[in-house]
């Protein structure tokens, strides 16, 4: 059995060169599936394959690289009830490093499989990005879609029926001169001979991959050093003598004082008392003391803190800022609902970085 | 404030349910999804949906067997993060490449969230 692992930006063809290639494969009697791991508001392109009668399954809430179980899982589902000759596993727009995350396990554990990694690229985009030298994106984007244009084994240039044959010229020349050694082909992603042409070069892959995990960081990858750790807390806060919104403002206010004697910026740190206070820090703006407090024996508070550290960090600033609390008003903290994590942050299952043999 | 609309690109977040009510992805915690208001990026039946919001809104918008292709009626609550106004070459190519990556920021609408 054969796995294609396709990559690529949001837009670069993938979706549209896998139909093509299921219809192709079908008319030449072989049995497909597809997985897809696209993030975005579609079932467009699952309806498609229903419509179609291909075999599908969607691996959701993340990438492949950081669910690659629930693709095992997928992979093993087709096979049980389809028996596939080739599956097409599309990856989310901004993966990479799927060479070491995806690639090397499945054929490290799954001896029977062929594996290759096609990267897709818009011929526009790449015309306006390495010709014109448009900034378009920014760093932490910029670095995504240059690492997966480098660990592709195939670069499948898409869109070509939107260009001229003069950009097409200066776009192959860019990349063979960049990226010596790769094969590098221009598609129409809808024309069955151009996908022919694709095909022809993955389905001629044997099992065993030299093909180079990427030396890749993770920080900048997962825009890490730029990128807030997210705390959202639920509480209730108990005293009995009535301070309990009083009690909330406090902790509010030795929270933000502990992260700033921690030098961490703060993107904001807020809390909604009893549905109704909000109060609201950022770096430069402490807010003001509520007119009036009302006196209450419990306030309900949701706290939102947004602050460029670690969230095991983040976490523990305002536990211990509990626990003083706790300790200096005589109060108490029931923690109803609790989460600390950096939104998006790359976190493989797997990685391998040694060549595999079959 | 910007409102989504044509050549607008929008950023949101989701959750999305089937017609059991079960999550079928949830989306609050990650980065949000961008998209290029009036090309094919997303069903255009959703777009419609979310014309004239502004960043923090939120929505209940709903997609039904009767009037698309989907095999199941599905109910997306939407968050809007963002809307700016697309750059010249977003036009041309269909979608957005200038990418919200920064995610949360003083404006945003956590409390909220948080509520849900």
């Amino acid at each position: 059995m054969q796995i294609h692992l396709i990559s690529g930006f949001l837009g670069s063809g993938k979706t549209t060169a896998i139909q093509t290639a299921c219809k192709v494969l079908i008319t030449e009697s072989l049995k497909v599936g597809v997985i897809t791991n696209d993030q975005g508001i579609k079932l467009v392109d699952t309806g498609y394959f229903e419509s179609n009668a291909i075999p599908n399954r969607q691996v959701i809430n993340g990438c492949f690289c950081c669910n690659y179980n629930s693709l095992d899982e997928n992979i093993q589902s087709l096979i049980a009830t389809n028996n596939p000759d080739v599956i097409f596993a599309e990856s989310v727009g901004s993966c990479t490093d799927i060479v070491a995350t995806v690639m090397k396990p499945l054929l490290q554990f799954k001896k029977d499989v062929a594996v290759t990694v096609s990267t897709f690229a818009d011929a526009r985009l790449l015309q306006m990005l390495f010709i014109e030298n448009k900034q378009l994106f920014n760093d932490e984007v910029n670095y995504i879609y240059t690492k997966q244009l480098e660990e592709a084994e195939i670069i499948v240039v898409s869109k070509i029926d939107l260009i001229t044959r003069e950009t097409q010229d200066s776009v192959q020349q860019f990349l063979q001169a960049k990226y010596r050694g790769k094969e590098i082909i221009f598609i129409n992603g809808t024309d069955d001979a151009s996908i022919l042409q694709w095909l022809n070069i993955i389905q001629q892959t044997n099992k065993q991959s030299n093909t180079s995990s990427l030396n890749i960081d993770y920080d900048i990858y997962g825009a890490g050093e730029a990128a807030l750790a997210w705390l959202d807390d639920e509480f209730e806060l108990y005293n009995d003598k009535g301070n309990a919104v009083e009690d909330a403002l406090v902790l509010a206010n030795n929270i933000f004082q502990q992260l700033q004697n921690n030098n961490l910026p703060i993107g904001h740190l807020k809390l909604l008392i009893n549905q109704q206070l909000k109060i609201s820090y950022t770096e430069l703006q402490t807010p003001d003391t509520p007119v009036t407090i009302s006196s209450a024996a419990k306030a309900h508070v949701i706290l939102n803190a947004r602050v460029q550290t670690d969230p095991v960090t983040l976490r523990k600033i305002i536990s211990d800022a509990m626990n003083h609390l706790q300790k200096e008003k005589n109060c108490s903290i029931n923690i109803i609902d609790s989460t600390a994590f950096i939104p998006g942050y790359p976190r493989p299952t797997h990685r391998i970085t040694d060549n595999i043999s079959a | 404030m910007a409102c989504v609309d044509k050549n607008m690109v929008v950023a949101l977040r989701y959750t999305m349910r089937n017609g059991k009510g079960e999550v079928l992805e949830d989306m609050m915690q990650s980065t949000p999804v961008n998209y290029l208001h009036g090309s094919d990026g997303i069903l255009s039946l959703l777009q419609d949906q979310l014309r004239g919001l502004k960043a923090g809104d939120k929505k209940q918008v709903f997609l039904s067997k009767q009037n698309s292709e989907a095999d199941d009626d599905f109910v997306f609550d939407v968050m809007i993060d963002n809307v700016r106004e697309a750059i010249d070459e977003e036009i041309i190519l269909g979608y957005p490449v200038q990418i919200t990556t920064a995610i949360c920021n003083d404006d945003c609408y956590c409390y909220e969230e948080s509520q849900r």
